[in-house]
């Protein structure tokens, strides 16, 4: 038996827009139509101000690098495959800050700070798309 | 608070190594933990009224009771608190809540440390830790297919944020450890009784997530606690000095580092800040801090949240002071967890047991000179749920 890679997200009907414009290599972020603030994660609501009207709109996906770290040993045995993944958050925009991990880069010339574009991870799970990052 | 409740009485399985294995059931150990904490206050199970419980693997729900009902306790106030290590300090401010409201005036709180038994089919318990893979979860749809899980990456999140906005000093850090461990070393009991490390010990132990070190990551351990809350007449019928719960506070903002609204500043501010208004004192008047150490970040940015230090002067702080027990900021005088183990979730236990025994001079020869006023901190899950306790001794 060969052991569970990952675990795919698990996708409620609110949040289904963010998941659909990543498999079209996009980036949609709700924002709230009261205080203009965006939201990550997708909600119900706006957590900045309570406004229960949110809009999606286009992102064009690039981002800086908040902050990571590297895990020398597997966080669970289902991601024990990955060799010292680089994980990381990236912000987006204000109150935007994303989970997710470094692709393309070595350990060392990681800087907090420094951009990154996205990259779409078709690949990882079937039938839905990660989104990671690279310099 | 006005005639505030105390803690009177305490008891702590010896830790043991986390391959061991805990004799009897997660009931029979809280069980023991009860009736062991009352003795040690010189009290019975006829005093008894109210159990803040937490563990209790035996069952997923209705602890309270199971507990009353196979202990033959008749309460009138149970609580389950969850707020992972904030919880001690959680279970002991709503015991003298509850006191403070007369529904009842001995109140024990009570974790079996360890850990749940393994699953009828071998499995270990929930590989998930913290987190929720539950549909519905936020970190089962954004968190968790990224391998964001467990503690060490996310501590090391924080840390790493750290360095970016005021400079990371590893030496100080590991100064943080050495003078922990030499507490620890001389706490009977504690998992690392008689060992000692030296700061490069620690700058030497395996990188786990950058920037943290193994010997910065708290040692899990089995083990268990209990204390008993008592009214302020309660108290006086009971064999050792009171620590006066005379101020607390407690605050929640998120679950997840991610969301945090400032990361390097976490809830405890709050909650300390508090704290020390509700208790008419501030972080100078006091005699010694137990503060929660799962990793030497949740230390450093503690330092600074509640008042020690200036935020980004947290750093130098450990490094200007003396930490030991008879140094001039006593600082986890038995060794935290860092020295004495993270009996599961008892982990805040070993802060708050420790406090009292400093309030209630019963620390021997460990005893802070003229201990008189003590802060004990929690932290629960990555810096997302901060509680803050003032204990203060009738010296």
């Amino acid at each position: 038996v060969t052991p569970a890679q990952g675990h795919p997200p698990r996708i409620s009907e609110t949040s289904r827009p963010w998941w659909e414009a990543l498999a079209r290599e996009q980036l949609s972020l709700q924002r709230c139509d009261s205080c203009q603030r965006f939201v990550f994660y997708p909600r119900i609501h706006c957590p900045h101000c309570g406004g229960l009207s949110l809009t999606w709109r286009p992102h064009e996906g690039s981002g800086v690098l908040y902050t990571w770290s590297a895990a020398a040993a597997p966080v669970s045995p289902a991601f024990a495959h990955l060799k010292r993944p680089i994980l990381a958050i990236v912000e987006l925009a204000p109150d935007v800050r994303v989970p997710t991990t470094l692709v393309g880069i070595d350990e060392k010339d990681v800087r907090i700070g420094m951009a990154l574009r996205p990259v779409f991870d078709h690949d990882s799970y079937e039938g839905v798309t990660l989104l990671r990052y690279r310099p | 608070v006005s005639d505030p409740a105390a803690i009177v009485g305490f008891f702590e399985f010896p830790p043991l190594r986390f391959s061991a294995t805990m004799p009897g059931t997660s009931l029979e150990q809280a069980a023991e933990l009860t009736l062991r904490a009352l003795a040690d206050a010189g009290l019975g199970l006829r005093d008894l009224n109210g159990l803040v419980c937490q563990g209790l693997y035996v069952t997923e729900l209705f602890k309270p009771s199971t507990l009353a009902e196979y202990l033959g306790a008749k309460i009138q106030f149970g609580e389950v608190p969850d707020l992972g290590g904030a919880s001690a300090v959680g279970m002991v401010w709503r015991a003298a809540s509850a006191i403070a409201l007369g529904l009842c005036d001995v109140v024990v709180c009570v974790v079996n440390g360890g850990y749940p038994p393994p699953k009828p089919d071998g499995e270990a318990w929930n590989e998930f830790g913290a987190s929720s893979y539950n549909f519905g979860s936020p970190q089962a749809e954004f968190e968790i297919p990224y391998g964001h899980l467990g503690q060490n990456v996310p501590y090391a999140f924080i840390a790493q944020r750290y360095g970016y906005e005021h400079g990371y000093d590893g030496r100080a850090m590991a100064r943080l450890v050495a003078c922990q461990r030499r507490n620890g070393a001389v706490t009977p009991h504690a998992i690392h009784f008689g060992q000692p490390v030296t700061e490069d010990d620690v700058l030497a132990s395996p990188m786990i997530a950058p920037p943290l070190h193994l010997l910065e990551i708290v040692r899990p351990v089995k083990g268990g606690a209990a204390l008993v809350v008592a009214s302020a007449e309660a108290a006086r019928r009971c064999r050792h000095p009171p620590a006066y719960v005379v101020g607390f506070g407690e605050a929640v903002t998120h679950k997840s580092p991610h969301y945090a609204p400032d990361m390097l500043w976490p809830p405890l501010a709050t909650a300390a800040r508090q704290a020390f208004a509700m208790a008419g004192v501030g972080p100078r008047d006091m005699d010694a801090a137990q503060i929660y150490d799962c990793y030497t970040i949740a230390t450093l940015l503690a330092l600074e949240t509640a008042g020690f230090a200036p935020r980004g002067e947290g750093q130098r702080f450990i490094k200007a002071h003396n930490l030991g027990f008879h140094g001039d900021f006593p600082l986890n005088t038995n060794g935290g967890q860092l020295g004495f183990g993270q009996p599961g979730g008892a982990g805040g236990m070993v802060h708050l047991i420790e406090g009292a025994r400093q309030a209630s001079r019963r620390a021997g020869d460990r005893q802070v000179d003229r201990c008189r006023q003590v802060f004990v901190s929690g932290n629960g899950g990555i810096m997302s749920e901060q509680s803050a306790l003032i204990l203060r001794g009738d010296l």
